[in-house]
Formats: structure tokens, sequence, C-alpha cells
């Protein structure tokens, strides 16, 4: 019930409000939790436990335990001990049938024991095997914390937020904030965080409250959630003051509504002006946990007896009436009492700092883990480095029935010696096996009883058994806040808009956007064919490689001879690793005696820039590699009409005799610098245009207006395929080498070094075992990219493309064949969905195989 | 991952600014038999304690550099630009 | 042959920004045809520039912001005085951005060592300073993407 007034609470009387409890209408003072409104209104039953759903009513009160734990608003699993009322919040009780006074479910607790030990799911319900999804659903509803509304839609935004300190101050009681005002005092920028409402005294210091540190990672990086913003911090020094927690006592009864902890007394009393209960015992093992007697006392509540735990072993045993509690007796003698204080001591919150690298050792004189050896860039201050702390042992076995270890999973006494006996004799098994730890309060109630539970009953020290591995979180997480702001850093070209505004259908390749086609690929792959098409190939890497050495960097680093070319001269590029497979490939132009310019693929050209960048590191030959990729959009018109449509909008001379296949020229077009490029990836009469970015729109709109057809990846993909055009990637993988890809011309061994020459050399040695090849279909089917090619019924090779070509009227396709099948008409069988499809070897270019329409 | 790394020109940075290429190995002279290319292609001492590997600062100053990290730890002792 | 087709100044049609459409209607100032971005290697301490700033990224290499018209001509120069210079202006997109907090939602990068070359939003960006306001320059094929997380930020700030 609700007090005095009294100096120091944190509600404000003057502001009432009310919220709903299972349909009821319950009222509050601002500044009152659920839990402390519920309370003052009489409610003592919580919530029903997970397993034996027994009674459970405020053991902590600070937002540790499972007790408290009810649906508010929707959201499960929400601690009302330490959430703020909201008006018209809607509460209800979790994981009940029936009412939290009357839950059906309470049958597991009455009858269910015998079937229902530790590790039961692991023996039961096993078989038969058919019965699972039974089995499971009943499981499933019979126990378990809240539930999800998988209707329910919640919005809500969360931000990160990077943020730098000198030092960090985890945890504002008296030892965290002595330590910040000490740093700020010598100057240094100091943050501290505190889990609860802002700490008294904190003026002058920056405190951010309530936020929870939750770990320490790699770097000293703490992550720290408050409310929808989740701060990043990088601190110079991290001082944890995280405290000590109040540690239950195990004895017969534990787990009865009206056993608390001496924090929930003071948060009740002092916070709330509430008084706990009519008549109290006092059980503690250190003076702040006796002194509540002082609290309750001026609450009103009567105090029948307060004993020392330290004093020597007491024999103890709670009683109690539909699960609440009515009486203690402590060493024979019995008081009639409906609240007792019992706390077993303190154990070092030492979580964050075994995060961060410390040692968790036994104190044996204490009877508590403490942390040592504790890395540079953290500190410990306060009772979490073991001072002022301890906890009793656990008392000897006392034959009672449901003596409480875990109150979260409803794990006793007796479960754990049940585990033991099984065999489950280290501490990391035993916790798995009687999931002990594992519940909500994530071990900060049971974990040292458990380990000194184990010690007596193995007789092992505890420093033997160890403590289970720390773990971030340190609180439970919305995973909104680890999940940011849902931003994928796309890459698009200068053209990007026009291909939307042309309806194209855009796809993913790697991290660019790039149009699949304009709505029929086939009509723009005959438009190439017929009159000329239009690309935009802006993606490709592209590199301008230069200085005195630029020449003999280019002939160490690709298979290919460059210090021959010419200037106005391109070449084809394929680049190999130091294993001789291929890497990528593109063109290498030659501007003048020291400068190059060259291609890589779109999704390759990060690679390739950090591998030249690498390898001259190493070399450190004189030349300079810089990238303009993206300074430089490029545009490639193919067709029979190119050179026509083209003449008009630039300068340069585009005969046949005065720009020759494989020339490069510069000069403008639509009013532009451009560097041209005469190759032919997609097999006709082709320019390729490269010019600054900021014009991409105007030069492509100039292009387009002459008539030629924009055309996306698919119809190129077509056009390649029946010029037989090696894709990178698509048709090599990390295994393959030009040799066995039929490209041998690249590769000059005349050449006194180059990167990849040994393993070619190897290649050469052992003879090629498998070849791409081209082929085409006996009929029109074609087969999936990646399917089998089979021979003599066995797997011998793949298809790595295949296309249907219309102007050929045939289906085509590229494919890895043993090397004795490469020969022209060589009979190939492929896998179609379940059967075989017969297919031919072809070793030169679908279309146009002598190159004509290219070179015209 | 989320520990730091001091780029030699740009200073201490979260390590998802750059990219590992891994162990430092040592490249065969002359033309090697191919178990030797092999060890060198794809062999590590994968150590479990300091290793010297070679970082590229991918979104800062795009340079190459060699580090000494202990790989239990993932603690950087020294960063250098190779000679 | 020369390397003049990287100049977007020297076309006489009028540059488009990236950043045009992406940054519509919202706090943050397009200052991609402000800056034009030369790409230079050796040191620049003997080859005083005015009305430039110098980014260094290595001993050997360096962005230096120039007015976007006279990039052409300053690399020139520089070249003409044995540096090298490659004209990438058409590479960058650049904003100019106001409050601490803005950035420190999009960066990890501190703030009181700047200008610096950094992680920003997952991708690499030159941040500096001008008391409370900050400029990022940044590769133009992400400008539509770097558009939309600034204003995201700016209306999680607000």
């Amino acid at each position: 019930m609700r007090i005095e007034p009294r100096p120091g609470e944190r509600i404000d009387r003057s502001q009432t409000l009310s919220f709903e409890f299972e349909g009821k209408n319950v009222d509050a003072f601002a500044g009152d939790t659920i839990g402390s409104a519920l309370y003052a209104g009489g409610r003592r039953v919580f919530s029903r436990s997970f397993k034996y759903h027994r009674p459970r009513g405020l053991l902590c009160c600070s937002g540790a335990c499972p007790n408290c734990m009810m649906e508010v608003d929707g959201v499960p699993n929400v601690r009302v001990c330490v959430e703020p009322v909201r008006e018209g919040a809607v509460v209800k009780a979790q994981n009940v049938v029936g009412s939290l006074e009357r839950d059906l479910m309470a049958a597991t607790d009455k009858f269910g024991g015998p079937f229902t030990p530790v590790g039961f799911y692991y023996r039961t319900m096993i078989r038969p095997r058919a019965a699972w999804p039974l089995f499971e659903k009943f499981l499933r509803n019979a126990a378990g914390l809240g539930r999800i509304d998988k209707h329910a839609r919640r919005e809500g935004r969360y931000d990160v937020e990077h943020r730098h300190a000198d030092v960090l101050v985890i945890g504002g009681g008296r030892a965290g904030l002595d330590a910040a005002r000490a740093a700020a005092a010598a100057g240094e920028h100091v943050v501290v965080v505190d889990e609860n409402a802002p700490p008294e005294g904190a003026d002058g210091l920056e405190a951010l409250a309530p936020a929870t540190a939750l770990g320490i990672y790699e770097g000293g990086l703490v992550p720290v959630s408050a409310g929808r913003v989740l701060y990043r911090f990088r601190a110079r020094r991290i001082v944890i003051a995280t405290g000590a927690l109040e540690q239950p006592v195990v004895f017969p009864g534990n787990d009865l509504v009206g056993i608390v902890l001496p924090q929930a007394v003071r948060r009740l009393v002092d916070d709330f002006s509430i008084r706990p209960g009519e008549q109290a015992v006092v059980l503690a093992a250190d003076d702040d946990g006796l002194a509540v007697a002082d609290d309750l006392r001026a609450a009103g509540t009567k105090v029948l007896e307060v004993v020392d735990l330290r004093d020597g072993p007491h024999r103890i045993s709670a009683s109690g009436s539909a699960g609440k509690l009515n009486g203690v007796g402590i060493d024979g003698v019995r008081f009639n009492c409906d609240l007792l204080v019992a706390s077993g001591g303190r154990q070092p919150a030492y979580s964050l700092l075994a995060q961060a690298g410390a040692r968790i050792e036994y104190d044996e004189g204490r009877g508590v883990f403490v942390p040592r050896d504790i890395p540079a860039g953290v500190e410990a201050v306060g009772s979490v480095t073991g001072e002022g702390t301890g906890a009793i042992p656990p008392a000897k076995p006392l034959l009672g029935d449901k003596t409480f270890v875990c109150l979260c999973e409803d794990v006793t006494e007796k479960d754990v010696k049940r585990a033991i006996a099984e065999g489950f004799d280290s501490i990391e098994l035993a916790k798995r096996y009687t999931t002990v730890t594992m519940g909500p309060c994530q071990g900060r109630l049971c974990h040292l009883n458990s380990v000194r539970l184990y010690a007596r009953e193995t007789k092992q020290g505890e420093d033997a058994i160890g403590t289970t591995t720390a773990r971030p979180p340190w609180s439970p997480v919305e995973l909104g806040l680890l999940a940011g702001r849902p931003h994928e850093p796309a890459k698009r070209t200068s053209i990007h808009h026009r291909h939307k505004e042309l309806g194209a259908k855009m796809m993913w390749t790697g991290a660019w956007r790039r149009p699949h086609s304009y709505g029929d690929p086939e009509a723009e792959a005959g438009a190439v064919h017929e009159s000329a098409g239009l690309i935009d190939v802006s993606t490709l890497g592209k590199l301008v490689v230069r200085g005195p050495e630029a020449a003999a960097f280019l002939e160490r680093i690709y298979p290919n001879r460059f210090a021959d070319l010419k200037p106005g001269r391109i070449r084809y590029a394929v680049l190999g690793t130091d294993g001789g497979r291929i890497m990528d490939d593109g063109t290498v132009a030659r501007i003048d005696d020291e400068t190059f310019y060259v291609t890589t693929t779109s999704t390759g050209a990060e690679g390739v820039i950090e591998w030249f960048e690498w390898w001259n590191a190493i070399w450190k030959l004189d030349l300079e590699i810089v990238d303009v990729t993206g300074a430089l959009a490029a545009v490639n018109l193919a067709g029979p009409q190119a050179r026509d449509l083209l003449a008009p909008l630039t300068e340069i001379d585009l005969a046949p005799d005065a720009f020759k296949y494989l020339d490069a020229k510069q000069g403008r077009v639509a009013g532009v610098p451009a560097l041209l490029l005469r190759i032919g990836f997609v097999g006709e009469l082709g320019y390729e245009l490269h010019f600054p970015s900021p014009h991409g729109e105007t030069v492509w709109d100039a292009i387009a207006a002459t008539g030629a057809v924009p055309f996306g990846l698919e119809p190129q993909r077509i056009l390649r395929l029946e010029k037989m055009h090696v894709l990178i990637g698509q048709d090599t993988d990390s295994e393959s080498n030009a040799l066995e890809a039929s490209m041998p011309w690249i590769v000059k061994f005349e050449k006194d070094e180059f990167v990849g020459k040994w393993a070619l050399e190897h290649v050469q040695e052992r003879g090629m075992r498998d070849r791409l090849v081209g082929f085409e279909m006996a009929n029109g089917v074609v087969p999936p990219e990646g399917g089998a090619v089979v021979v003599d019924g066995r797997l011998a090779g793949r298809v790595t493309s295949a296309r249907h070509s219309r102007v050929l009227g045939r289906t085509i396709g590229l494919a890895w064949v043993p090397e004795t099948l490469a020969v022209e008409d060589a009979e190939i069988s492929l896998r179609v969905n379940a059967g075989l499809e017969r297919a031919n070897v072809r070793l030169r270019p679908f279309f146009d195989p002598d190159g004509e329409r290219l070179r015209s | 991952m989320s520990f730091l790394l001091a780029c030699p020109n740009c200073g201490p940075r979260d390590v998802n600014e750059f990219h590992c290429q891994g162990e430092v190995t040592i490249r065969p002279k002359q033309s090697p038999s191919r178990r030797e290319l092999s060890e060198y292609l794809y062999f590590r001492r994968n150590v479990a304690g300091v290793q010297r590997e070679w970082w590229y600062h991918r979104l800062g100053c795009e340079s190459w550099f060699l580090a000494e990290r202990d790989t239990r730890t993932n603690e950087v002792l020294k960063t250098e630009l190779p000679e | 042959m020369n390397l003049d087709f990287l100049s977007p100044a020297l076309a006489e049609p009028a540059p488009r920004s990236p950043l045009g459409r992406a940054l519509e209607g919202f706090g943050a100032r397009d200052l991609s045809l402000v800056h034009g971005v030369l790409d230079a290697r050796g040191d620049l301490a003997g080859h005083p520039m005015e009305g430039v700033e110098i980014v260094k990224l290595s001993p050997d290499r360096s962005l230096v912001l120039v007015p976007y018209a006279d990039a052409p001509s300053l690399r020139s120069w520089l070249e003409a005085r044995g540096v090298s210079a490659v004209d990438v202006s058409g590479g960058y997109a650049g904003l100019e951005v106001g409050g601490e907090t803005v950035l420190r939602r999009l960066t990890e990068l501190p703030l009181d060592r700047l200008p610096a070359v950094g992680m920003v939003g997952h991708i690499s960006c030159v941040v500096l300073r001008d008391g409370e306001r900050f400029r990022l320059f940044f590769r133009q094929e992400y400008a539509d993407y770097m558009g939309e997380l600034v204003r995201d930020t700016l209306e999680g700030v607000a």
C-alpha cells in the first residue's frame, strides 16, 4: 500500500495516470512504473513461471529477474518493475491459461513433476516420430514466456551514432561518478552511462541514462543502447563501475511470492513510497542488506527478525499457501510473515570485464568471482572489483521440494544434482543441459549459486569449475537498434535516369544497377545486327597507367605483350593470377609512350586496382596508377549504321581506313571531349566512347536522337555469345587458365617474366585437360547454364552460357568439355531437365566468324 | 570484427575501411617446381600468434602497407609502409 | 593524344551534377559543380596554388580541390612543373551539410581531425570541416545513395 510522501520519492503525486491491467483500470502517479503501480494497488502475483507455472512476485524490482514480465501494448516480456507508466497502456499477464490467480497450466506443477525433470525433452516425446508436431504444439503452449502477435504492426525509427570520448564510465554509482569527476577535473572528455535514471550527483558531467552498455567488443568498441539510438563508443579509457548483484538464497520454498531481495525494498519504499508488506523477516549477508530493516520500519512494516547470515550456517525453509508466502522457519523457529527479504550476498557484475579480456577468478575469502588481469585501456572501480562484496555458501541440502537455483527456467537443486549424476560434469555442459543461466536473468541471479552448488556436489573447488563465457548483450536489445538504417550502397551511372525513363528493367551486377533490357531483348539484339544499338557501359573499370616504366609494368603483370603496342592502338587484355588463373579481362589502349588507358570488367574494377597497386608496392616501378572509373562515362554504339549515325556528331574522321578496327582516337562528340575506341565485344562495327561523366546524359541524348536503339545487358549477352566472346566469371571460374579457355594467343611465353608464367608453363607441360568450347544444340532446346556435360554416363564438364540466337536461328552456347572433345563437330550430351540433349562442338565464332562485319 | 588498425598515412581506423590480403609470403626466386609453386600459392603458416600481413586502405588513402597482428586477439602491434 | 578527354570543364555543353535529383528539396548544398578535383602525384610543397584545398592522402599522393572550371588549366600548370596530375573532377559528387550530430550518424571518423578520407556510410569519402558545416566528396556513382542517406539522417536528427 502507498504510504505518506517521503523526501526523495520519485513519484509526482500531483500527476495521476491510469492504465488497464487484464481489462481493469489501474491508477498510478507520474514517476511510477507499471509494476510499482500494480503493487501499490495490492497485486502480488505478477507472473507464472516458465515450466511449472508457479506464481511469482516481485523479487528484484530492478529489471534483473523474470518475475514481473508482462505484455504491454502488445509487446511481450516487458519487465514492468522498471517500465514507466504510460497513460492508457494495455497490460496483460503472459504464459497463463486463465488468470494469474488461477492458471490452469499450474497442473504441470502439481502433477507434471515426475514427467518434467531436467532435460526431459531429450528423453521423452521422441517416439512415435510422426507425433512430434503434436508434442511440439503441446510444449510450445505449455511453457514459455510472452507471445508474439504475428499480426501486430509496429513502426519505429532506429538510428546509430558514433561517439568518441577520452573516458567512458559505465555505471553511475558512487565509484563510477568519483572516477568520472576525477577524469573531468584532469581535463578529459568524460561520458557516464547508467542503466537506470540519470544518476544523482552527475551535474557537470555528460551522462547518458537510462542507457545500457551492451558489451565490450574488439578495439574497445562499446555499443550503448539508449531508447531508439545505438551509440557506438570508442574511448581511450573505459572505466567499468557496474557494481555487484544481490544474490538470492537457496532454500526450500525460495520462489514463493513475497520473497524479495533488499534492492526491491529500497526501490518500493524509497522510490515509490510503498509499504512492501505487513510482517517481515530480513536475512542478509552484508550490512547494506541488513540495513533495509530500517527502510521497512520507516514504511510501517513490522520487522519480526533480522538474521546476519554471515554468522554461521542456518536451516531455512519458507512455506506458503496458493503460492504466497505465509511463514519462514529459521533453525526450527517459525515466523509468520508475508514478506521475507533474503540476500545471500553480492556478486560483482564482471561481464563487461570478462568480455574485454579480464580473467575471472574465484575469491575463496569472499565466496564470489572477481575480475583479474584487466587489459590495458580498461579499468574497474568500486564493488565490481570485489571490494565490499561477498556471498555465503549454499546451505547443506535439506529435504524439501522446490528449492530453486534458477527461477527463470524453473531449475531446482534436485535438477542440478540429477544433471551431475547423468554425467554433465563441466559447467559449460551442465549449463546447456539444465538451461541454468540461459533465461531472462542471464545468470545475474543464478550463476554464482549454480557454480557453488556444483562445487559442493562434485567436491571440487569453484575455481576448478570456473564460470561460463560472458557474452554480449548485457541486456536484451531490440533488433532494430542492431539493424540501423536500411541503406544499400548501390552504384549508378550518370545515365541511370535515362534508362529508368525509357522503362528499362534494372538488375544488379555487383553493386551496380544496370539495364537488363528495355522490354524486348531479342529485338534489341536484332537492332544491333540490322541498324545500330546504344548501350551504357560506364560501369567498366578504367585506369590511367603512366610513367617511364608504365610499359614495363604492363609487360610484367599481363601475359600479353604491351611494350610493342603503338600509340593510338588497342589490344584485348587478360589479367592472370600468380597461379595462372584468369582474374579479369579488358582492353589496353596506348595514349602515348608513357601513357596507357586500361579498362577492366565492371565488377572486377576494384580488385584490379588493388592488384596493380599491390604489385607496384613490391616492384616499385616508376609509374602512377590513377583510377578514373567514375570520372568517365562510356557508351558503345554498334551496328552497320554506327559510322553513319556517329559521323555528324564528331569531327573525327570515321572513314574505314582512317579509323581502323582496334584504333583509338581522340576528339569531341556532341561538343564533349572523348576518347573513341574501335573495339567489338558485340561483333558489329562499333565505337566505344569514353568521356567525362557529368556529360553522360548529353552524349547519350545526342546519339539516341540519331535513331540508335538502346540495348541492355541481356541482348549484349546474346550478341557476344554469337561471337563466342568469353565473359570472365560467367564462362570462366577461379580455376580457369587462358590456355584451356581457348585463348592461347594471349600468353606470350617468350617474355622473360609475367605474373602467372610459371603456372602456365606447368599447364603446357602437363597438357590441357579441359577446354572451353562453343556448341550448337541439335534441336532448339536451351540447356541450363551450369548444367552438366555428360560423356559415357559420367559428368565431364559444364555449360557456362546458352542462348537462342534469332539471327542464326539456332541455340548456341559455351561449355567446358574434356580436351579430347575439343574438336570441331564433336558430339556431346547435355543434361536438360531429366534427360540428355545432343549438341555439337564449335570452335569458331557462330556469327561472322572472320569478323568482316566487325572490321568493316 | 571491430578492431582498429593504424594506417601509416591516415592513423587509427576501423578495420572495415581496409582489405586484408593475408600473410606475407616469400615468392620463389626463379622457376619453381610444381610442388614449390603450389606451396607458395596455397600453403600458409597460419600462426596462432603474431602474423605479418598485407593490408590495403581501400576506403581511405588507397595505399598498401604491412601490419603485425596477433591472430588470437586481433591486436595490431605494428603497421608500416613497405620498403 | 592526351588526357584531355577526362576534363568535364573542357566540354562545350554545361556539365550536370550527379546530385541534381538526389538533393532536391532538403537541407544540403550541392557542391559537385563548384569544386573540381585533381589526383596529384608527387610533393606539392614547392608548387603553391591559390584558391585550392589540398587533402594529402600519402607522402606522394594528394587530392586537390579546385574551382570547377579551373581544373584543366591547373592540371596543365602542375604537369609543366613536373607534378603528375589527372583531372578526376568527373568522378566526384560533393555536398555540404550542417551539424556534428548528422556527421556522427554518418561516420566514425573523428570530427576534430579533419580533413580526412575515410568511411562514411559504407563508402569512401573526403570530409572537410568549416566550423559547424561539413563538406563531403565521394564517388559520383554513389550520388543517389548518398543523397538518400544524408536526407534520411537529417530526418532522424530533426
